[in-house]
């Protein structure tokens, strides 16, 4: 073990194809889906629950989960995730969504709520 | 048993068992990342020890063996699903780039950590469907992140991990009765 390397020219080869990948994913999601969203499709476990949208009052959607319940919060042209009977809160915390092809996802209760 | 199976034996055992702590340990730490499947991966560590100083089938057996062990005792059957995924591209993948002989152990280790990233965001897409997909870019930057931290670490573990194993006589130790 006396070669052994810690880092070897190489290694920027390889960080240079993972990022290039990351930001032809990030630039496919932008430019794609840049578009602001008509409305919030909701699934869950892989079945549509329904599609609200985004346009008119304000209002609560309370989607019945594995574990309890999900509360998604449409308002403004935006869909976000309130409340949720889950371990991690993730979708909770994540910021509200706007455009086309953004989407909240709460793994625990496999809902996803989706902007179209 | 000659004194090297047993040693490689004994190793392998540690490695799981190191594994299977850092995957509880990082279990509890909250839910900080605003993305899910963020963490560090420190787990990475051993399982990149064994493919470096053992082989890959013993890094394989081990890393399965910590997972069903953590699936049983904490993480639940379904995020064992995830992490086998995760686990089994993210091991080919830095197998194959160990045997071309070119990248270190960093390199090697960023690989391995967006591999991991890629196997559970593809096996979400199948449970959750494709909108997880959105998460992608930010995991394989995470994966590079995360991925070089633990590769440093484990270059710095191999460096020392053989004479600490050996040094001091140890190496003399009669296992024969």
């Amino acid at each position: 073990m006396n070669n052994f390397k810690l880092f070897k020219k190489a290694d920027l080869l390889i960080a240079l194809i993972l990022v290039l990948i990351a930001a032809a994913g990030f630039f496919a999601f932008r430019f794609v889906n840049d578009e602001e969203g008509n409305s919030v499709k909701v699934t869950v476990d892989g079945e549509v629950f329904g599609s609200f949208s985004l346009s008119g009052p304000e209002r609560t959607i309370e989607i019945p989960v594995k574990n309890g319940i999900c509360r998604l919060l449409v308002k403004d042209g935006a869909a976000d995730m309130t409340y949720a009977d889950c371990p991690n809160q993730i979708c909770v915390h994540h910021a509200a969504i706007t455009s086309k092809g953004e989407a909240i996802v709460c793994l625990p209760n496999r809902v996803v709520a989706e902007i179209e | 048993m000659d004194k090297k199976r047993i040693r490689r034996l004994a190793l392998a055992g540690m490695l799981t068992a190191v594994m299977f702590i850092i995957g509880y340990v990082e279990s509890m730490l909250p839910a900080f990342f605003a993305v899910p499947g963020i963490k560090p991966g420190f787990a990475n560590i051993p399982v990149m020890t064994a493919i470096f100083l053992l082989d890959w089938k013993l890094a394989a057996g081990m890393s399965f063996v910590r997972i069903m062990l953590s699936g049983f005792t904490f993480t639940g059957m379904f995020a064992c699903i995830y992490s086998l995924a995760g686990a089994a591209l993210s091991i080919t993948v830095m197998v194959l780039l160990k045997k071309t002989g070119k990248f270190s152990v960093t390199g090697i280790s960023m690989a391995g950590g967006v591999m991991h990233n890629l196997g559970q965001i593809l096996v979400a897409c199948i449970a959750v469907g494709k909108a997880v997909l959105y998460y992608f870019p930010v995991l394989v930057i995470a994966g590079i992140a995360a991925g070089a931290v633990t590769g440093i670490v484990t270059g710095v573990v191999i460096k020392i991990l053989p004479s600490s194993v050996d040094v001091k006589g140890q190496k003399n130790i009669d296992f024969r009765e």
